[in-house]
């Protein structure tokens, strides 16, 4: 193995890792989005609930794919 | 009520069977009959609309049993003009990715994630732009002024202010975007803790603050009267 090839090893693990970790931060945010529409959805009822509530979990559903996917993927 | 608070243009209704309305384009509120309030011309059942007289399905969390809501107001929707449009850009951005050379270089796999988190991002952003505008709300109801407000995801803010706190109601329409489309802020200064709830970019802002004037009268006349809650 060359240095060349050996660094390019190290920046595509680094890349990696970095990439998971965000996907990683992602599924935590899309959580709290989840939650975040929970308590606004118990606040105020404007009759459009089921709606947000679903795409919210949708989002979640969605982030833990992508990150499932780019574990296998990268 | 007394009849002098009940305005007879209001109560009386047109020969189409639309309840009649006063010079602005609300009829006075408080007057309108449970069987009237589906004829009302700002009455709909879009939950989209920002300006919402006697809504049917509308509910808030700190709302007394006996409370009656006449209004209920969302910033106009021409204001979500600025983050749908960067929302635009943003979902269109991927077209350009290829132009970077980097970008090209990079594994299938590589190509394939980063496109995909830029638009996690993109759609996180016009969900997060779309529910700050969708639950801000102000509710004006029988007996009090309601500010629901949510200053981040992670903040909630309610302020209420009752009716009879009410000390002076400003309307302000400012530029030529804000007049064209019939919005401006209706600025409530008020004798409770929080001085001053602003109605920030509502639609018809002399309609609101005919609304709230109306109410007041009616409020001091129940005071007087001693039918107060």
């Amino acid at each position: 193995m060359t240095d060349l090839q050996f660094f390019e090893g190290i920046f595509s693990s680094f890349t990696k890792l970095g990439l998971l970790f965000f996907l990683f931060l992602y599924i935590i945010f899309s959580f709290i989005v989840l939650k975040q529409v929970n308590l606004m959805t118990k606040t105020l009822e404007v009759g459009f609930e089921s709606v947000i509530k679903a795409i919210a979990l949708l989002h979640l559903i969605v982030s833990v794919a992508v990150f499932v996917y780019a574990f296998f993927v990268l | 009520m007394s009849d002098v608070f009940v305005s007879k243009k209001s109560v009386e209704k047109k020969e189409d069977g639309k309840a009649r309305v006063s010079f602005l384009n609300t009829p006075r509120p408080l007057a309108v009959k449970k069987t009237e309030e589906h004829k009302l011309p700002n009455h709909n059942h879009n939950p989209f609309t920002p300006f919402y007289y006697y809504p049917d399905n509308v509910n808030f969390i700190t709302r007394e049993p006996e409370e009656k809501i006449i209004l209920m107001l969302r910033a106009h929707p021409i204001t979500n003009l600025r983050w749908m449009l960067t929302g635009l850009l943003m979902s269109l951005a991927p077209i350009f990715f290829l132009f970077f050379p980097f970008f090209e270089k990079l594994p299938i796999g590589y190509q394939n994630i980063l496109v995909i988190i830029w638009y996690l991002i993109t759609f996180a952003f016009i969900f997060e732009e779309f529910l700050m505008w969708f639950f801000h709300v102000n509710i004006v109801t029988d007996e009090r002024i309601i500010e629901v407000d949510f200053v981040s995801i992670f903040a909630r803010e309610i302020t209420d202010a009752n009716l009879d706190q009410i000390q002076d109601v400003t309307s302000q329409i400012v530029g030529g975007v804000w007049t064209f489309f019939n919005f401006g802020n209706v600025i409530v200064q008020t004798a409770s803790e929080i001085p001053r709830i602003t109605f920030e970019k509502v639609p018809k802002p002399d309609e609101v603050s005919k609304i709230l004037r109306e109410l007041r009268v009616e409020e001091e006349q129940e005071k007087i009267e001693g039918r107060v809650r």
